[in-house]
């Protein structure tokens, strides 16, 4: 296994098909987040070599690969088995890759030391979309206030997210929570689910209110608690 | 390629929602990843806020991956007037 640095769909596909799972990383360079990344990737193909594939992707370049994988922000990260998605890195920083490597390693370890060919692995089977919309569904409506931000209310990780418990505390609304960033289904399941394309993202009654700039404008009009009321 | 404060105009100015004003704000120093949009148009008249920002979401289409933060304002031109009205 090795580093590869397709030129081209085909030159991917063939790089990608491989039984060991392969660590896809889509940059640029425009992309600044994605020159600290790309150090650290080279170091780790050069670590890990000998568990997992690693080929690094140019988005732009490879545009059919990137829309495939639905990449459409960078960068991302996508965990291949035989060309097919295994799994995907939810917020790309080189903590979380180098994390992500080092547990692919480890699988990979272990599958050497213990081969078990019969018994497939014990991971659940990626929940079908019906499910995941009855999921969602029961989550909007989990509390009558219900608030899908990044981190929780004590230690948000957005400016965004902060900004909409400071307000929401400010009127006195109690509300629950749910941290999207520790959930990959739901973070991306949830967009979709209320065609909604960031967050946060504040429910009333299991119906969405809006995002930050929604909820405050209601609060600057006097209308929040009526909304979250309905 | 990253989002740019004029592709972001170029694609609200040509959507249905034919705006009478339309301010984009880069806030990002550049990155193109967060902007302040002002959005006045006929077309906001009797809808929600909710569907007013999912119209903007629409209009700007594939590059709303390209953003990360987006701040709204859309207003009718009516409000518009009443909000930038000096001793409103």
């Amino acid at each position: 296994m090795a580093s590869a640095s397709p030129r081209d769909e085909a030159a991917f596909n063939e790089a990608v098909r491989v039984r060991e799972a392969t660590v896809a990383y889509f940059r640029a360079d425009w992309c600044e987040p994605c020159a600290q990344l790309d150090a650290v990737f080279d170091q780790l193909a050069a670590d890990h070599a000998a568990s997992c594939a690693f080929v690094r992707v140019d988005a732009e370049e490879l545009m059919a690969v990137s829309e495939r994988y639905g990449v459409d922000a960078l960068p991302a990260v996508v965990v291949l088995r035989e060309g097919k998605e295994a799994g995907r890195l939810g917020g790309v920083t080189a903590p979380a890759l180098v994390e992500l490597v080092a547990k692919l390693a480890a699988e990979a370890e272990a599958a050497k030391v213990a081969p078990l060919p019969a018994s497939a692995p014990p991971t659940a089977s990626p929940p079908s979309s019906a499910s995941l919309d009855d999921r969602l569904k029961a989550l909007v409506s989990s509390a009558p206030t219900m608030l899908f931000m990044k981190g929780s209310p004590d230690a948000p990780r957005c400016g965004f997210s902060r900004q909409i418990v400071e307000l929401l505390r400010a009127e006195g609304v109690p509300f629950g929570h749910f941290d999207i960033l520790a959930d990959e289904d739901v973070r991306h399941g949830l967009k979709a689910f209320s065609n909604w394309p960031t967050y946060p993202q504040l429910y009333a009654g299991g119906k969405l209110v809006g995002g930050l700039d929604i909820v405050r404008e209601l609060k600057e009009e006097g209308e929040l608690k009526d909304a979250l009321a309905s | 390629m990253p989002s740019s404060g004029e592709r972001v105009k170029a694609l609200l100015a040509g959507s249905a929602l034919a705006p009478t004003v339309l301010e984009v704000e880069d806030v990002s120093d550049g990155c193109g990843a967060k902007f302040e949009v002002v959005v006045v148009s006929a077309n906001f008249e009797g809808k929600k806020l909710l569907e007013r920002h999912r119209d903007v979401h629409e209009a700007l289409g594939a590059e709303m991956g390209e953003i990360h933060a987006l701040v709204l304002k859309t207003w009718t031109p009516e409000q518009h007037a009443a909000k930038t009205r000096p001793d409103a």
